[in-house]
Formats: structure tokens, C-alpha cells, sequence
């Protein structure tokens, strides 16, 4: 009974003063909690998820992505017998589509040069290594696609809406603001454009990229067989004789140190762990960053507490309190708000994961690590506890005889 | 300890470059009333402050029973304010947000007395003082003289062998001051010595010893002729 007593009396008087104060105090801490808890989700998360694609990743797998601009044309000109050409896809929007022929294609027409948006490497066959399969007619040639003549590969669904039963080869199509297109051949319909790891790839983010550069083929490997975002195609070659052919064409060339393309599992582990050392950097500034914030706020809550209970501090000093009382008083107080904001970040950030989970990303789970979380909690603390000692030593040296206005 | 229970010995005291207190001694014995009167500014409150042990910035020596505060750390000083002096404001210097109860919990909480219930010891002081039915109100709902006695309460809930009042009655009207001082009176009778600072002569008359400051000196005055003085 006594012990409570104590507490409540001698350590937790500041729950009587300045409610909005501390109120705002455990909302500042809360948020800066939160925002280095969702930092080391992400980064937990990026290991898990990774961590189990590489366990179903086979160890011979070459792993391609990124192929660039400058890499098309390399290409080009490395096959002389067209085994290999490039080529360009193109979304031609579903928008225009809706508007024009009021139907819902659910995708691309691919093959026209005019748009460079991203790209993949057809064959004569067809697109073996995204397993499409021509239906009809072929790819266009080397030249068709150098010269950027008026030819186009269409897909099933499209020929279909089009030109019904009859053979679209030879046919035109009319592509809005592209002019009019020679059909070449007919491919397997794709499949629609689900792919969420597309999202983690912000164009031009330094800090998404290095991520979304390992992660995209890897979850493309588990998941898809043609992972498309604006920007950025991943392909895999899963065929080895393909995979080791591109990787030995761009082993020779003058690009193999200016574009890192080609990965085996052991390098796609070994990348993604040198990008989660940068996230981990990242997230280590942004802590330190954090703590300063929670720093400047004890700091400030403490003194304005302080000032505002100066003739407390003097009254409990005449009663019996020493300069340890005093600072053990006011290092405490911070340390309980410090508790507070701590338990509700905590449960915050396990209730985002909880939501995250549900659904808000295919094939992605979220999770935080117990090392991250005490790491947090460790971290908070001492930084409550500095913060605090500062003010707390301030207001044990207080001149009591002033504060009881005695003279 | 023994019947002295504050021996201030060749005690100076300066602010900066002023001299405050000019080598004064002062001795107070358990059982009596002493009244430290003076003008205004005379040092009154920095004597008491130095006998209260807030104030060990000062030459000489202060002895509270054996122990001579100068030799002691801060900790050691503190547990011996909580422990042998109670303290009585003018300002009374209750926590306004706070209940009776939770005021006179505060010396309570500092001291080594871990172990009796605080609830038993607090409800036997204020019954003491008639002011139980104040237990669970909070000090901003009290008059003065209800502030005054709460103070004397929690001033004397440790057992404390010294009880120093500072101006006790300078916000009471003289029905409240009579009241006030017969509770000293009593208070004193357990064998307490009660030094009390005030400028108001009605006040002093009620200690046994009456003292004044005067010219950085202190000296004991006849209380008899004071009495008759004051009194033609």
C-alpha cells in the first residue's frame, strides 16, 4: 500500500500537471516511434519475404532484369542470324481503348516501335523466354525493328476483337495517335498486369531502387513469368542456354560495368543484402534523426514542467526531498511518458501490420523483428534518459529558499 | 539526542558583499516556544533558513541534536530535515492541486518509515488538529485558516523534534492567530521546541523566549517588560 503510495506521490506528480503538455509530449514520441518502427518493418519485411523466394530459388538460375536502352541496341547487334531480337513493348492504354470501342481490354498490344516504354527480348518463336507463344505469323525482324516500320504484334484478345475468325495477318490496325500498324503476328494473351512489386519501384527513388532492382526478378521468379512496370522490365531466363547467352554477350561487352544484369542466386542474395545495408543505413539516420526529435521534446516538456512546479520542488526539498529525490523525480516522469508513447507505437505499428496483412499487397507479408523492437526500445530509453537528466539536474539545482519566498 | 536540539554556534551569513548575519548563536531546546522577531529585511527568514537547514551556505556551526550539518552530504542533511523539522509558511506552501491527504503524504514519502501505514499516521495527525473531515479535499477548497492548520499538520506527521513556522499567522485575521498559536502551544508541550519567526509582538508573546534581530545581532529579550512595553 505504502509502495504505491510512494510512487504515485514521490515519482508520478507530474500526471497532475500539464495534461495537454504531456499529452502532445507522448503524441510526439508516439509518432517518431512510429516512424522508425515502420523504417525497420520494411526493412524485416524486405528479409522475410526475401528469405523465403531464395529458398525456392534454384541455385543454377540466372536471374536478368533491368534491361536498358543502351541494351537493347547492344543486343541487336550481337545476333546476326535475328536469333535474337529486340524489341519494344508498348501499352497502348485500356483507356483509349474504353473510349473508342467501348470494350475492356484487359491488355497491351505489344510490337510497336514507336513508344519506348519497357522492353523484353522476343524470338522468332515467339517470346520463349516469357513463355508466349506465337500463334501466328512472327516477330518482327532486326531490321523492322531498327528502321521502326509500321508492324505490330498483336495478342489473342485483341486479334479476336478485331478482326473476329478471320487472319489478322497482313490486316491494319488503326492505333490512335500512332498511326496505322501492319499485323505480323499473334501471341498468347498476357496476363493482366497484377504485379504489386511494380509498386515498390518509384521511378528515380534512391531509396526504393535498390530494393526493387533484387526484389522485382525474384518475386518475377516465384510468381509471374513477364513482370512489367513503366520504367523497368524484369525478365527471367529460366531457360539456361538463353540466360547463359545474354550473360555471356554482356559479359564481352563494353556495357558489363556500367549495367550489373545478370545474377546467379548466390550474387542476388549477396546484392540484396549489400541493399539492405543501405536501407539499414538509411533507417539508421533517419533513428538518429528520431532521438534527436525525442531528445529536443523531453527536453522541453521537462523544463517547461519545471518551471512551472518550481515552488513544488522547493516544498518537497523543505519536507525531506535531496537533490537525488529531485532528479530521480523528473528522470522518472520522463521515463513513464516515455513508456506510454513506447506502448502506443508498439501497438500501432503491430495493428498496421495486422491491416497490411490483410491483403493490401498480393503475396507480401509485413513483419517487425524482435531485435528491431528491443533495439527501439533500448534506444528510446537511453535517449529519454539523457534528455531527461539535463532538466531533471536543473531542477534539483534550484534555489529552494527562493521558491518558498521565505525572506 | 539530548534537550539541545539546535545549537547554531558563531553563525555569519552574506549575500555577496552584504553581511547579513554577524557572528549570532542561537540555541533551542525541545519543550519550548521561541519567538525570532525584527524589521523587515532584518534576517529573520535567513536565520530561520539556516536553522531549517535550506541554507548551508553560511560561516560557523549548526548542530541539529549531535549532528553538525556541515559535515554532512546533501542526502544525509535531507533525511535529517525530514526527519527532526517540521516547516510552517506564511504562504502555508501546500500543493494547491493536491488533497489534504496527498500533502501530508509528501514527508511521508521521503522518509525511512517505510513500513507504518501512512493512512493511519495521517488520519491521527489530523485528528489531532480537527480538521479530519478535510482528509480527502483539495487545498484550493480551503480558507486560510483551514490551509494553515493542513500545514501544521503535515509539518508534524514525521514526529519531527523541531518545528520552525515562518510568519504562521501573517495571512490570518487574530481569532485564526490565537487558534493557530495555542496549537504551537501544544504542539509544543510534547516536547518539541517550536521556534516561530514573526514581526507581530501578539504573535511573540505566546513563545517562551522571544529573540530579535537587529543590526546583523541577535539578542533574547525580557518578555515581561516586552509585554508591559508593548502593552502601555
Amino acid at each position: 500500500m505504502n509502495l504505491i503510495e510512494i510512487i504515485k506521490n514521490k515519482y508520478l506528480p507530474i500526471f497532475r500537471n500539464d495534461q495537454l503538455r504531456i499529452i502532445l509530449t507522448i503524441i510526439g514520441i508516439t509518432v517518431a516511434g512510429v516512424i522508425f518502427l515502420s523504417g525497420r518493418m520494411l526493412v524485416d519485411s524486405f528479409r522475410a519475404n526475401m528469405d523465403a523466394i531464395i529458398d525456392e530459388l534454384p541455385d543454377d538460375v540466372i536471374v536478368h532484369q533491368n534491361i536498358s536502352d543502351k541494351h537493347y541496341n547492344y543486343l541487336r547487334t550481337i545476333d546476326s542470324n535475328e536469333q535474337l531480337i529486340p524489341f519494344e513493348v508498348t501499352e497502348l492504354s485500356k483507356h483509349e481503348y474504353i473510349n473508342r470501342e467501348t470494350y475492356n481490354i484487359p491488355l497491351n498490344i505489344i510490337g510497336t516501335h514507336n513508344q519506348f516504354i519497357s522492353s523484353c527480348i522476343p524470338y522468332k518463336d515467339g517470346f520463349p523466354v516469357s513463355k508466349i507463344n506465337n500463334l501466328q505469323g512472327r516477330v518482327w525482324t532486326a531490321t523492322e525493328a531498327e528502321q521502326k516500320l509500321n508492324v505490330v504484334v498483336i495478342t489473342y484478345f485483341t486479334s479476336k476483337m478485331f478482326f473476329g475468325d478471320a487472319n489478322p495477318i497482313g490486316k491494319s490496325l488503326l492505333i490512335p495517335g500512332y498511326g496505322e500498324f501492319t499485323v505480323i503476328g499473334v501471341i498468347n494473351d498476357l496476363k493482366e498486369h497484377e504485379d504489386s512489386y511494380s509498386n515498390l519501384s518509384l521511378q528515380g527513388s534512391k531509396i526504393i531502387t535498390p530494393i526493387a532492382h533484387i526484389f522485382m526478378p525474384l518475386a518475377t521468379y516465384k510468381k509471374y513469368d513477364f513482370n512489367y512496370s513503366e520504367g523497368y522490365t524484369s525478365v527471367l531466363l529460366q531457360q539456361h542456354n538463353e540466360a547463359k547467352q545474354v550473360l555471356i554477350a554482356l559479359q564481352q561487352s563494353d556495357y558489363q560495368n556500367i549495367f550489373k544484369l545478370s545474377y546467379s542466386k548466390a550474387s542476388s542474395i549477396d546484392r540484396f543484402e549489400e541493399d539492405l545495408e543501405v536501407y539499414k543505413l538509411i533507417f539508421t539516420i533517419v533513428f538518429v534523426v528520431i532521438l534527436v526529435f525525442s531528445f529536443i521534446i523531453i527536453v522541453n516538456t521537462m523544463l517547461f514542467s519545471i518551471k512551472g512546479r518550481i515552488n513544488e520542488i522547493g516544498i518537497r526539498v523543505a519536507l525531506g526531498a535531496s537533490k537525488r529525490h529531485i532528479i530521480l523525480q523528473f528522470i522518472f516522469e520522463a521515463l513513464i511518458l516515455a513508456f506510454f508513447a513506447l506502448l502506443l507505437s508498439l501497438l500501432i505499428i503491430y495493428f498496421a501490420i495486422q491491416v497490411l496483412n490483410i491483403g493490401f499487397f498480393k503475396d507480401f507479408f509485413f513483419t517487425i523483428s524482435y531485435e528491431s523492437i528491443i533495439k527501439y526500445i533500448i534506444g528510446l530509453s537511453m535517449t529519454i534518459l539523457l534528455a531527461s537528466s539535463l532538466p531533471a539536474y536543473y531542477a534539483s539545482r534550484i534555489n529552494v529558499i527562493d521558491t518558498l519566498r521565505m525572506e | 539526542m539530548g534537550n539541545n536540539m539546535i545549537k547554531l554556534k558563531n553563525c555569519s551569513k552574506s549575500y555577496g558583499k552584504k553581511l547579513i548575519l554577524d557572528n549570532i548563536s542561537f540555541a533551542a531546546m525541545a519543550g519550548k516556544s521561541y519567538a525570532i522577531i525584527g524589521e523587515s529585511g532584518a534576517g529573520k527568514s535567513t536565520l530561520l533558513n539556516i536553522i531549517g537547514t535550506l541554507d548551508r551556505a553560511f560561516t560557523g556551526d549548526l548542530f541539529i541534536g549531535n549532528n553538525n550539518i556541515k559535515d554532512q552530504n546533501d542526502r544525509a542533511v535531507s533525511l535529517i530535515r525530514n526527519k527532526y523539522i517540521g516547516f510552517v509558511f506564511q504562504t502555508y506552501n501546500l500543493l494547491a492541486n493536491y488533497t489534504v491527504y496527498e500533502n501530508m503524504l509528501i514527508p511521508l514519502t521521503y522518509s525511512k518509515n517505510k513500513k507504518t501505514d501512512y493512512n493511519n499516521i495521517i488520519t491521527h495527525r489530523l485528528s489531532d488538529l480537527d480538521i479530519l473531515d478535510l482528509k480527502n479535499q483539495k487545498i484550493n477548497e480551503l480558507s486560510g485558516g483551514e490551509k494553515q492548520r493542513v500545514a501544521i499538520a503535515r509539518a508534524l506527521v514525521n514526529n519531527p523534534e523541531i518545528l520552525i513556522a515562518d510568519e504562521p499567522t501573517g495571512n490570518l485575521d487574530y481569532e485564526n492567530t490565537k487558534k493557530i498559536m495555542n496549537i504551537f502551544n501544544s504542539i509544543k508541550k510534547t516536547n518539541v521546541a517550536v521556534i516561530v519567526v514573526t514581526h507581530d509582538f501578539r504573535v511573540a508573546e505566546f513563545c517562551d523566549e522571544i529573540y530579535r534581530i537587529k543590526n546583523k545581532k541577535i539578542v533574547a529579550l525580557d518578555k515581561e517588560n516586552l509585554i508591559k512595553t508593548q502593552t502601555s
